[in-house]
Formats: C-alpha cells, structure tokens, sequence
C-alpha cells in the first residue's frame, strides 16, 4: 500500500525535506501508516488496486486471469533482504484439476520466478520456497486448470535491500 | 557437485500426507550482476527440479533466475504405498544431482 505526500511538483528538494520533516514525516512513521492503511482500507478498494496490478501480466497472458481466493500466496509484506524472501502458495479448489502453479514478480528484471506442476498423489498443492524481490511490488501467483480459466492472488511486498542488480563487492 | 539436504518422515501412516523439504547448495546466479571490473557475472542456475515415487512423475518445478541461492522447495504428496522417492534437480547445463530416500508406510 503506497502512502503519497501532497506535496507541489515546483517545490525543490531542499524545501521538500523541510516540509517532509516540519509535518513530523519521517521513513519509519511513513513505513507504519503504509502498513497500517494496508488493513484500514476496504476489501473493495484492495481488489480494484491488485486488479490494477494484474495488468502487468498482459504480456504473458492473452486475458489477465481473474482473482480468488482460493488462491492462497503468502509473502512478507516487508522484506529486510530482497534476496532471500520466503514465499508460500496452495491453491485450495478443484485440486484433481489443477495443472500448475506460476509465480510472478513483474517488476524483477525476469519475471516469471517459478512454475510448479502437480499430479494425482500431491493431494494438496501446498509449495514452499524462497524468491528473489528486485523492488518494491506485488508478487502474484497464478493457478492454471486442465479444465477452465486461471485464477490469480497478488500480494505487496516492500523490500529495504532489492536483490538482482547490486553489483558485487 | 551441489550438496543436497532432504527432509522427510521415514515412516508415515497410510493415507496421510507426507512433507518433503529439500534444500540444494547451488549459487543460482542470475546473469544480472556485475563484477568489481564491472564485467557482466554469467548466469548459472538449476533450471529444473523434479519428485518420482516408484518412476511416476509426483511434483515438478521449473526454477528461474527469481529463486533465492540455495534453492529451497517444499511440497506434500500422499504415498500410495511403500517405496522410493527420487528426487532430481538439473541445472541450465544439464548436469544433474539425483537423491532417493525410501519411505514406509507404517500399519496402524
């Protein structure tokens, strides 16, 4: 969940912090009102904002798959090392017909993370790993059926240090 | 080669199902990082993981550069009977790290 300050475009970066500082902003209380807006916010409104970010999956997906719950994808959502981020998913409906399971971070520099497939002895599709977070985003999980339209869950994830493009020391 | 760790209950009770955890030591480099010198650090990564019990296929993943190092993986499946699990994983070479461990189904 993104927290703006109103905050005119002229004003130059100087002045910018000192307004930033007078209205008793900083890092760590804006951090807190993010997260706190993030379940202050009504289901409604985080629905059409993810639905915003499905969008993203145009490019791999001639139509977006549609969200449901009974995808279940969990992540952090702040990460302290983007590198190593843990990550669960299962999807909780019409198991028998269940082909696989993709996972997606849009804005890392490959999207596509991981793409788990099942079988009829994996009597729950419940996946455990760890991925890597380039930037703060929503990490989706989409669930494909040998017999209808894929489903879709996102969750936000903000990262303090993003893996994938630091250079080496 | 890499060094892989599995966990997994020796002895499950029919019908129930069984958490296998694996966890590879393997780099995963993504081909996206630069050296000191500023030279481009090529990719090396596992590009595929994959579960047989008995030689019927259970649980597959395709890995990308988006997997952390030392890639870990956890799935649950329900053994049909006693036997042996194989587990592989293959990297963008094609080289290859096979591990079976054997599970029983305990009576109860």
């Amino acid at each position: 969940m993104e927290v703006r300050m109103e905050v005119p475009m002229e004003v130059p970066m100087e002045k910018w912090m000192t307004v930033s500082k007078q209205a008793g902003f900083s890092r760590r209380r804006l951090l807190r009102a993010g997260l706190g807006a993030g379940v202050l916010v009504s289901t409604t409104s985080i629905r059409a904002w993810e639905a915003n970010q499905l969008d993203l999956l145009n490019r791999f997906y001639d139509q977006p798959p549609r969200l449901d719950d009974a995808v279940r994808l969990k992540i952090p959502a702040l990460a302290e090392n983007g590198n190593s981020v843990r990550l669960q998913v299962e999807v909780v409906s019409a198991a028998e017909q269940l082909r696989g399971i993709e996972i997606y971070a849009p804005l890392n520099p490959e999207p596509l993370l991981a793409r788990f497939q099942f079988s009829r002895f994996t009597a729950s599709s419940n996946v455990h790993t760890r991925i890597r977070i380039a930037a703060e985003q929503d990490v989706i999980a989409v669930a494909r059926f040998a017999d209808g339209p894929s489903i879709a869950a996102a969750a936000h994830i903000v990262v303090t240090e993003a893996a994938c493009l630091e250079a080496l020391i | 080669m890499w060094k892989a760790r599995i966990s997994v209950p020796s002895k499950v009770s029919p019908g129930t199902a069984v958490t296998v955890k694996t966890l590879i030591a393997h780099p995963m480099e993504t081909g996206f990082r630069r050296d000191a010198i500023g030279a481009a650090i090529p990719r090396d990564i596992l590009t595929r993981f994959e579960a047989r019990f008995m030689d019927e296929f259970v649980f597959g993943a395709d890995l990308h550069p988006g997997i952390a190092a030392n890639p870990y993986l956890s799935f649950e499946f329900v053994p049909p009977a006693s036997g042996t699990l194989a587990l592989m994983w293959r990297d963008q070479r094609g080289q290859e790290v096979r591990e079976t461990l054997s599970i029983e189904i305990a009576a109860t």
